[in-house]
């Protein structure tokens, strides 16, 4: 399989140019200053670009696979924000400063929101009903962060806390990096063990089941995984969109379309997403920086439009 | 036996099912709608939960692992839904026993996408992914609705080749009460969520099915025959 061969050079190349571009203020800079500019601004940001978009692609594939969907994904199933939510409500009690609370937050958020969706579409939805839901819970977790924003005590809390919720690489220091990138790693190692089982899920549930899996432990498995590393890196970096629906796609394209074994290449495509979107936001001569969700949705929601309309036939089934 | 099983119960849909098959056997399931074909399917292979005893050459397939599981047992489920646009070698791959199955003509198969598929084409390449790792026991549900006539002969001859020489056996859900005394051994006959019967020669086939045999042609019971 040749993206083996391709896909980590790829993310390298995006990993080193997260770290030296621009070049220009390096190059101004004496020596212990550059040092500190790479290792304190530049490498988090660098570091949290692949492990969040590592952690939503491969949270997305796992979570196509166990809902037989490719709509399905962290944010179109309203996970994200639900993490969000968990995060903005943990943040009035707590306020920002306090990284564990606001990630058990955010977990606890992003938990609810997916059992709500498994309560309400089922474990088998069909894509209509798995939309609407994900839409559903994704509207009132949207208008309870809102409405929780609204009776912040001070503007400058607002502030800070819309800044965050459109997502945002920038100012993460190593250690709130590391609170992202652990649980998402872990995430992503812990998925990738449940690969074998999400193929298997291929020839269906109950067959699945005559194979020797455990569906149903398998099913409260994944959402709690995805809920643990999205959840974390939503706490960290606030919600960034679509990665989680659009790499896992292209992920499958090279596995041959096998759900589970996708999760890898999966992850490495979302973090090299990640890492250009970043890299965008960075140089793109706007005179100020967007905000790095907004890129990715920008360039996902498209992408998105398109998949719909490619798959009308499968929607009417 | 290759398989013994008893009491199997799934709450709801199946009450106390106990039977026997030995080596060599091709057993029929026949019954209407709703009556528990699939549901003790569905407990022989260990879906759901269900309560009660299977054995397998003595052993209780729930105790093997997901590796182990398919030289026992394989389970043909009735729907032909595929839900990933894999290659039809990778579907049969996925089952546990290879990807290529002979005397189901799939050559011409194997490199396609199955949402490319026609639906008869389709089951021809899920039924050699429950072949392919050639188990001891075969479950298969309606493994024949959907192929042409012709390959529903070939499909039954096709099962009971497998399943000559002995040591393994399946068991065949079936609509055709013609094609179920045709091709199997004996047949059970399934009502309410019980075993209600063997065979289909008596008066029960009427008092289950609502139909008996006038003239080599099935038509609709007289109700005042039926006890």
């Amino acid at each position: 399989m040749s993206w083996r061969a391709f896909l980590p050079p790829l993310l390298a190349a995006a990993f080193a140019a997260s770290l030296l571009l621009p070049l220009a203020p390096l190059l101004g800079l004496d020596r212990g200053l550059a040092i500190a500019v790479l290792v304190e601004l530049r490498l988090p940001r660098a570091l949290l670009a692949l492990a969040y978009g590592a952690t939503l692609a491969a949270s997305g594939a796992a979570i196509q696979a166990l809902f037989a969907n490719p709509l399905a994904s962290p944010d179109l199933t309203g996970t994200t924000s639900g993490a969000a939510l968990g995060a903005v409500v943990t943040a009035y009690l707590f306020g920002f400063a306090a990284p564990v609370a606001l990630s058990l937050g955010a977990v606890l958020g992003a938990l609810a929101a997916l059992a709500l969706l498994l309560a309400l579409a089922g474990p088998k939805a069909e894509t209509a009903t798995l939309l609407l839901a994900g839409l559903a819970i994704s509207a009132l977790a949207g208008a309870l962060t809102t409405l929780a924003l609204a009776l912040a005590p001070s503007p400058f809390a607002f502030y800070d806390a819309y800044d965050w919720l459109m997502g945002s690489l920038i100012d993460r220091s190593l250690d709130q990096a590391a609170f992202a990138a652990v649980p998402g790693v872990l995430t992503i190692l812990l998925l990738l063990r449940h690969g074998p089982a999400l193929d298997r899920l291929a020839l269906g549930e109950d067959v699945a089941q005559s194979l020797g899996d455990d569906v149903v432990r398998l099913r409260v498995e994944i959402v709690c995984l995805t809920a643990f590393g999205v959840g974390a890196c939503v706490a960290i970096c606030g919600a960034i969109g679509f990665i989680g629906l659009v790499a896992p796609i292209f992920a499958r394209r090279l596995t041959r379309g096998h759900p589970g074994r996708a999760i890898l290449p999966a992850a490495m495509i979302g973090a090299l997403l990640l890492s250009l979107a970043d890299l965008a936001v960075r140089l793109a001569p706007l005179g100020r920086t967007l905000p790095i969700g907004v890129v990715t949705a920008l360039i996902g929601a498209p992408f998105f439009l398109w998949l719909v309309a490619h798959m009308r036939w499968r929607l009417r089934s | 036996m290759i398989l013994h099983a008893s009491g199997l119960s799934l709450p709801g849909r199946l009450t106390e099912a106990s039977l026997d098959i030995a080596g060599g056997e091709l057993v029929g399931l026949v019954g209407p709608n709703g009556s528990g074909k699939t549901s003790l399917l569905h407990a022989l292979a260990g879906i759901g939960r269900p309560s009660g005893t299977v054995l397998l050459d003595g052993v209780d397939p729930r105790t093997l692992s997901p590796a182990q599981r398919p030289a026992w047992l394989t389970y043909l489920p009735a729907s032909r839904d595929v839900a990933w646009p894999l290659l039809a070698r990778d579907l049969i791959a996925l089952g546990g026993g290879g990807s290529s199955v002979a005397g189901l003509d799939l050559d011409a198969l194997l490199d396609r996408r199955v949402d490319t598929l026609s639906t008869g084409e389709r089951s021809r390449v899920l039924i050699a992914r429950a072949l392919a790792p050639r188990p001891k026991l075969l479950l298969l549900d309606e493994p024949t609705a959907n192929l042409d006539p012709l390959w529903q002969i070939r499909l039954m001859e096709r099962i009971r080749e497998e399943i000559a020489g002995g040591g393994r056996a399946a068991l065949v859900a079936i609509h055709d009460l013609d094609a179920a005394a045709h091709h199997a051994d004996r047949v059970l006959v399934m009502d309410g969520g019980r075993i209600a019967a063997e065979g289909l020669d008596g008066p029960h086939v009427a008092a289950i099915f609502g139909v008996e045999r006038v003239s080599g042609r099935w038509r609709e019971a007289d109700r005042r025959s039926s006890p």
